[in-house]
């Protein structure tokens, strides 16, 4: 009998080869996802799931070769130009390796939900097409070692997410929330798109480590100026903004719940809107490193990220409060949520960082699992509108509890995961950043957990409606998912605080012990949350209903519920762009330019018919004009002959 | 690499305009002899591009000469190098693949036996152009090109093909005439046209730039830059499909050869005092293609103003004038033609199968039609610069080359209009394939396996060129660093 050594077993099994193997196993393997459905839809709803669990155990098995902080980059030649080869490569570090395994590992879970979630829709081999080439988007994306085949895999993700919101094609709220994604989006990326070509035009090359190099031999030399070093990195930052849909251009992620379930929890919730965060946490680790690149120097990069992560967070939340979509509630929450994580990357201290990733993977966990448990309510009783439901807590046990688990994990109740990664940022805010960003990151943490448990008391708690009476729990293989997840979202936190995982995984030494103030803050979380949710919907103290009823609880609902007018405004420019652009097709293209060649053309036509009037055909009129041409033509030759002597 | 046995390169033009009055015997006698006929006659051309493959990508040139007229120091004769290689292979293989689209969709159409020998005219003048060694040779077949075109629109177009190629032929053939203007000149100042003796010739002068904007003029004109674009869409929409797969993917690119070939090979001095306006030209024709494409309500008026808006972006990056923007432009030739002529034969399959073309009827046909709508969709991002397609290739390395040479607000502006372009692409699928059908559509099928054979090798060549492209840029690059002199 052979006995190989775990060397010789790592080798067989291909492991050393993960980094690469783990996104293009789903990137070709989906595109095989239609043959397999031509074998039969179990067939290929088991590849699907399987490709995705096989990319998982490749994405994990890296997480031992960078426990502690290792990390390496491997390349290979790729795109020829006239400036010298541009390498593809990848960069396995413990950030792109905890990216990659959230992207496949809860990828899979959710792919599983969806053979039960999806079982009854048609056009099955699109979604698991889609699918499949978005978790190998994601995990190329996180593995990337430069700004190219980033942002190569930054539109492959933007693509697949273009297609899964349209997946119901023929509704119009669908198909014009695919477009709505797909052009906000790419207003972020155009920005970032120009940040990147200027770093290749200044320094010829793509990869990370060689522009942090390139960045810090230039800022010695004075070839490159702080204030421009700041704009290119406010310009990066902007696809960052887009992708994790922060203000001004989140108004594309709600309206993404026209998605399917699953696609929601995958993509909107878990993974690619984690890009943005990614993208940021990549370039403070990276890219602009504290060691070389005091936080001080960048301030007013840090600040801006800081800001529109803290004020997102904030007023996200607000809108998350009176939604009444099942969906809608959780996607503001999301956004609210990556808020969060990017005003901690502002903070601009190893400690922000941490906690910011942190929040990534605990996030990643509670939120995909929220919203496969909205998934499995709404499977139950066939609406969106959480006015509609109410008291399925007895009927759908399984559901219940696991999204109980969700929504104290996201609210920031011990011992779920939330709260620790959420202690850390604040702290975080409080060693390093400014009592605005403070007061922000407090008072939406508070909004958080009020919006949640609202939501689970108008899904779960309320008095039952007429509507669900015939509820009963998901099937098995929807159920064992949340089950996964949950424990995830219970256990990760805890874990982690008991044992430093977290911080030793990343290999950063925090020397902190929780501040009093850390403490007393998300105690005060906690209490003046729970008091707002007990006041307002289980006591019955203060309902809802009667708040917005009139003068300025009124005013303020309705400016919630239209969110703020943002949406509104962008479609009248978008209207307007368009009014003017068919303005200009009549009157400038068509009644313009084009109408002026028809005018020449006439013009021509008309002076060919006055001319005719001379071809008489008499010979005397011929003959006479023939002689006055030739004398013309003789004066003018002699003119041209003896000019130079008159 | 003179040495070949058989003349390969003067078969690659002439094969097609022997054979084309043959063809058009034998396709009245019998459409299916004629047919196959006409499919390997043009696909002969792009096999032997093909052929030379290694040759031009290992460094080397192929190049065939014969004496013609002595007394005005005037050779026929034909290169293929570097520079024209990208071009060559563009036109034999949308060439090769339309006249296979063509024999689907052209079958009921009057007098189908002179279309396919006017097609066949037509590929063979366009591939001319690119392999023409003097200006007099590439003028011969720049108006060979104009002239089956214009009866191809005349004849076989839709709408009011008589006026619409009336004005094609008047607009193409003002520009040749400022063209022909330049080259005369050229000729009058050195005495001859051939272009490897006239690249030691041409000299810092100031007839020099005149001579460059006039040239520059004849490939404005055929490129449809802004402000002498309105032939196109007219032009584009209105020809038979698999023209306008020709015209928008392919004649339009002859343009941008004579821009690389002459004004950055020749008059690199008198292109770069006058790029900066250009660009501004480039600029405008791409964002006012784009926002008229935002407005049609015609499938194929669309594509026609994206191809204004992208010859905008070709333009802009040749005269950049930087390596990696030029290679970028040279690239994005290939990619557009690509990508736009695959979008055209989709246009081509809804108005073979539905016999409409308008956005406001058509409607939810994604499930209908899987594969056009999978190649519409993926077309339309490829142009829009999507990654990992083709177009996205080609348009980073253009914008890096803008932003090389310092035009960096212009760059931006470029870059922003990629929004745009996704925007009236997505608008386009969304009316055409998403959405309620407007009308019947329960006995909509796919295309035929005859129209969707080319579609396909276009549908692989817009994904592969997007990460796999090293042997199409190598040949760009060697072609770029010759030319730029770096």
């Amino acid at each position: 009998m052979m006995v190989y050594t775990w060397y010789e077993v790592r080798w067989r099994l291909l492991l050393p080869y993960s980094p690469w193997i783990s996104w293009i196993i789903p990137l070709i393997g989906c595109i095989f996802v239609p043959l397999f459905f031509k074998l039969g839809k179990r067939v290929g709803e088991a590849y699907s799931v399987a490709v995705i669990f096989l990319a998982s155990v490749f994405a994990l098995s890296m997480v031992p070769d960078v426990w502690g902080g290792r990390s390496w980059v491997e390349s290979i030649p790729w795109i020829p130009t006239p400036k010298g080869f541009i390498e593809a490569g990848v960069l396995v570090d413990p950030l792109s390796v905890l990216m990659a395994s959230i992207a496949t590992f809860i990828g899979a879970w959710i792919m599983l939900y969806s053979v039960g979630y999806m079982a009854h829709e048609e056009g099955l081999p699109r979604y698991y097409f889609f699918m499949v080439f978005f978790i190998g988007g994601m995990t190329g994306l996180v593995m990337a070692d430069n700004f190219l085949q980033l942002y190569i895999f930054w539109e492959i993700v933007g693509l697949c997410s273009y297609a899964l919101i349209g997946f119901y094609y023929r509704k119009p709220e669908a198909a014009h929330a695919g477009i709505k994604a797909f052009i906000t989006t790419r207003i972020g990326d155009v920005l970032m798109l120009v940040g990147i070509v200027i770093l290749y035009a200044m320094f010829g090359t793509f990869k990370y480590s060689e522009i942090t190099h390139a960045l810090s031999h230039g800022l010695r030399e004075e070839m490159i100026s702080l204030p421009l070093l700041t704009l290119i990195l406010v310009l990066i930052f902007g696809g960052a903004v887009g992708k994790s849909a922060q203000i001004p251009l989140h108004v594309w992620l709600p309206d993404a719940m026209e998605g399917p379930t699953p696609v929601s929890a995958l993509i909107h919730a878990a993974t690619m809107v984690k890009a943005g965060i990614y993208l940021t946490a990549r370039l403070t680790l990276t890219v602009i490193p504290f060691e070389e690149f005091p936080p001080a120097m960048l301030h007013q990069w840090y600040q801006t990220v800081a800001y529109i992560g803290a004020v997102t967070a904030f007023f996200a939340a607000t809108m998350g409060l009176v939604m009444t979509d099942i969906k809608r509630v959780i996607a503001y929450s999301t956004i609210s949520q990556l808020g969060l994580m990017l005003a901690a990357l502002g903070l601009a201290s190893e400690l922000g960082w941490t906690a910011s990733t942190f929040h990534i993977l605990n996030h990643s966990l509670f939120k995909a699992l929220l919203f496969l448990a909205a998934g499995s309510v709404m499977h139950a009783v066939g609406t969106t509108n959480i006015d509609e439901m109410g008291g399925l807590a007895r009927a759908m046990p399984i559901t219940f509890s696991t999204s109980l688990i969700g929504a104290l994990a996201l609210a920031g109740v011990p011992p779920f995961s939330g709260f620790f990664s959420k202690d850390l940022i604040i702290e975080a805010s409080l060693e390093t950043g400014s009592l605005p960003i403070y007061l922000l990151i407090t008072f939406t943490s508070i909004l958080t957990f009020i919006y949640i448990l609202r939501w689970i008391y108008k899904v779960f708690l309320a008095p039952p409606s007429h509507h669900n009476t015939h509820a009963h729990e998901s099937p098995p293989v929807m159920t064992i998912p949340l089950i996964v997840l949950a424990a995830g979202a219970t256990l990760s936190g805890i874990i982690s605080e008991a044992t430093h995982g977290f911080p030793e995984y990343l290999g950063i030494n925090l020397h902190h012990s929780t501040s009093l103030t850390t403490l007393l803050t998300s105690a005060g979380i906690i209490l003046s949350g729970a008091a707002v949710v007990y006041l307002v919907y289980f006591g019955r103290v203060m309902p809802p209903e009667v708040f917005r009823s009139r003068g300025f609880g009124y005013m303020l609902h309705k400016i919630l519920v239209n969110r703020y007018y943002i949406d509104a405004f962008y479609y009248r420019i978008v209207d307007g762009f368009v009014s003017f652009s068919n303005v200009l097709r009549r009157r400038a293209e068509d009644g313009g330019i084009d109408r002026f060649n028809y005018l020449v053309a006439d013009g021509v036509k008309g002076a060919v018919n006055i001319l005719r009037n001379i071809q008489t055909g008499s010979s005397n009129i011929n003959i006479g004009g023939l002689l006055i041409g030739l004398a013309i033509l003789i004066l003018i030759f002699l003119t041209l002959l003896y000019g130079g002597l008159w | 690499m003179d040495a070949n046995i058989l003349p390969l390169l003067s078969i690659i033009i002439f094969i097609q305009l022997i054979l084309a009055p043959i063809i058009y015997l034998v396709t009245r006698g019998s459409k299916k002899f004629g047919d196959i006929l006409s499919i390997i006659t043009s696909s002969i051309p792009f096999i032997i591009v093909l052929y030379f493959f290694n040759i031009v990508y290992n460094g080397s040139t192929v190049y065939e000469e014969y004496p013609w007229i002595p007394a005005f120091n005037l050779k026929i004769g034909f290169l293929l190098d570097q520079t024209s290689y990208p071009f060559a292979l563009l036109i034999s293989l949308m060439g090769f693949l339309s006249t296979i689209y063509s024999t689907k969709y052209m079958e009921h159409e009057h007098n189908y036996a002179a279309y396919m020998a006017l097609l066949l005219m037509f590929n063979a003048g366009m591939l001319g152009v690119v392999l023409a060694i003097n200006l007099f040779l590439l003028y011969i077949f720049w108006e060979l090109m104009l002239i089956p075109s214009y009866f191809l629109i005349a004849y076989w177009g839709t709408g009011r093909p008589r006026i619409i190629g009336f004005k094609y032929f008047v607009f193409t053939h003002a520009g040749a005439l400022a063209m022909l203007f330049g080259i005369v000149w050229l000729y009058v100042l050195y005495g001859t046209l051939e272009l490897s003796q006239l690249s030691h010739l041409i000299t810092n002068s100031i007839e020099n730039l005149y001579i460059a904007i006039l040239i520059f003029i004849g490939a404005a004109v055929k490129m449809a830059v802004f402000p002498f674009h309105t032939w196109l869409p007219d032009a584009h929409a209105e020809a038979p499909t698999p023209i306008s797969v020709l015209l928008s993917g392919v004649m339009i690119k002859t343009g941008a050869y004579l821009i690389v070939r002459i004004l950055l090979g020749l008059f690199s001095w008198a292109i770069s005092l006058i790029n900066i306006p250009i660009v501004i030209l480039a600029l405008i024709s791409m964002i006012w293609g784009g926002v008229m494409a935002l407005v049609q309500v015609d499938v194929k008026r669309v594509l026609a103003y994206s191809s204004i808006s992208q010859v905008g972006y070709i333009l802009f990056g040749l005269v950049t004038l930087s390596p990696v923007g030029v290679a970028g432009g040279i690239f994005h030739v290939l990619n557009h033609g690509f990508a736009k002529g695959l979008l055209f034969m989709c246009s081509g399959v809804l108005i073979h199968v539905l016999n409409e073309r308008d956005l406001n009827k058509l409607g939810g046909l994604a499930s209908k039609m899987p594969f056009t709508a999978t190649a519409m969709l993926v077309g339309g991002l490829s142009i829009a610069g999507t990654p990992p397609l083709g177009g996205f290739a080609s348009e980073w390395m253009i914008f890096s080359g803008g932003i090389d040479s310092g035009l960096t607000i212009y760059t931006a502006v470029a870059i922003a209009n990629t929004a745009l372009t996704a925007g009236y692409y997505l608008r386009m699928i969304r009316a055409v394939f998403f959405l309620n059908p407007k009308q019947d559509i329960s006995k909509v099928h796919d295309a035929s396996l005859t129209m969707i054979a080319p579609m396909s090798i276009l549908l692989f060549l817009v994904i592969i060129l997007g990460f796999i492209n090293y042997p199409i840029t190598t040949i760009i690059t060697k072609s770029v660093i010759q030319l730029i002199k770096m």
